[in-house]
């Protein structure tokens, strides 16, 4: 009975470790990890997580990782880039060598039956213009593709960019109330010009 | 003479053996909930917890190791990802509890290969999902005033953009 008890007590201390907050060492494993390309979101969850987000241990971090993955994003546009370079090089030699080829074989043609001449020739162009079809068709999909790949590095970019605002403004005002000198109105003066300027755009 | 020299040798091939058979004897975790679990003595060496406490105490070869903060339900579940040599897959079929739990015993039995798994795929779960997502997830308390969430949220108001369904 009692031991029965103390088992239930032990589960109950068991349940209560199950809802306690991770350990802090534990959340900075956990934010390192993240994913996200922007992590200002996640300044709103509390305010130990604010302050966690521009902390100069996880920028670091942050920096590091925006940057492998924008080096990654633009070598993958290169290489699409690449790519589309060689399909638009072989594209043209294609068409043309169809043309000779076409027109070689209505030099034999004309030789051999003249009166053929006119169906013939309708046919092949229009082989030919299928051709060209498929061929501007797939030029079209790989310059979506790295459009799809220029869009990608612009977001990444765009967020490292917002990112590092707030955290250079963070920076500045932690700074200014350190030195409580007449630099701290900087930082609004700042702000007004860049809200004006937000308006003149 | 050198027969002596000879049953020598076999007298310390002889404690040799023992000794390698004694690293071969088990491990004892006894869980919060009274559970006593044998493991392998291989299989506590990614432990480096248990492995630290073990080095430090010359240990015979019972050793019996409290677990005080980690239920058998979720040793075993350890025990499972460390046979399926931490496949992905195990880890999807974990709920969030689970990982939650495992994650926070991996940071306390310092197993690295298990820490980076389990924080990994917390952080994917996070990642792109709502404040109040986050918030719940960890058990944080908001501890911002209204107004200084509003303000907070205006000024990170384009992060908000494509954030995934809860």
């Amino acid at each position: 009975m009692t031991r029965k008890r103390r088992r239930m007590m032990v589960e109950a201390a068991a349940a209560v470790t199950v809802t306690a907050v991770l350990p802090e060492d534990l959340m900075i494993e956990i934010l390192a990890r993240v994913r996200v390309s922007n992590p200002l979101q996640l300044r709103c969850v509390c305010k130990r997580w604010k302050s966690l987000v521009v902390d100069p241990q996880f920028v670091k971090k942050h920096l590091q990782k925006s940057f492998s993955d924008i080096t990654d994003l633009v070598s993958k546009a290169m290489e699409d880039m690449n790519a589309f370079q060689l399909q638009l090089n072989y594209a043209p030699a294609l068409a043309e060598q169809q043309e000779d080829e076409e027109e070689g074989e209505e030099g034999e043609e004309e030789e051999e039956e003249e009166e053929e001449e006119d169906p013939h020739s309708l046919v092949n162009e229009l082989a030919q213009l299928d051709n060209m079809l498929v061929v501007v068709r797939s030029l079209k999909g790989s310059l979506e593709t790295i459009k799809v790949d220029v869009q990608a590095i612009k977001e990444r970019v765009k967020c490292l960019q917002s990112f590092l605002q707030i955290y250079l403004k963070t920076r500045v005002s932690s700074s200014s109330s350190f030195s409580s000198s007449p630099s701290s109105s900087s930082p609004s003066s700042s702000s007004s010009s860049s809200s004006s300027n937000s308006h003149t755009m | 003479m050198g027969e002596r020299g000879e049953e020598w040798e076999a007298v310390m091939l002889r404690k040799a053996e023992e000794e390698e058979s004694k690293a071969v004897k088990k491990v004892k975790l006894v869980t919060s909930d009274g559970v006593t679990m044998e493991v392998e003595i291989s299989t506590v060496k990614e432990m480096e917890t248990i492995q630290a406490f073990m080095n430090a105490t010359d240990t015979d070869n019972s050793i019996i190791f409290p677990l005080p903060k980690v239920s058998s339900h979720i040793l075993s579940r350890i025990m499972e990802l460390m046979s399926g040599e931490y496949d992905q897959e195990l880890v999807k079929r974990l709920s969030h509890e689970e990982l939650k739990e495992i994650c926070m015993v991996a940071n306390y039995l310092n197993m690295k290969t298990l820490l980076h798994l389990t924080a990994s795929a917390i952080a994917n779960l996070i990642q792109n999902k709502s404040v109040e997502f986050v918030r719940h997830f960890f058990n944080i308390i908001n501890d911002f005033t209204p107004e200084e969430e509003v303000q907070l949220r205006k000024t990170h108001e384009w992060a908000f953009e494509g954030v995934d369904e809860d």
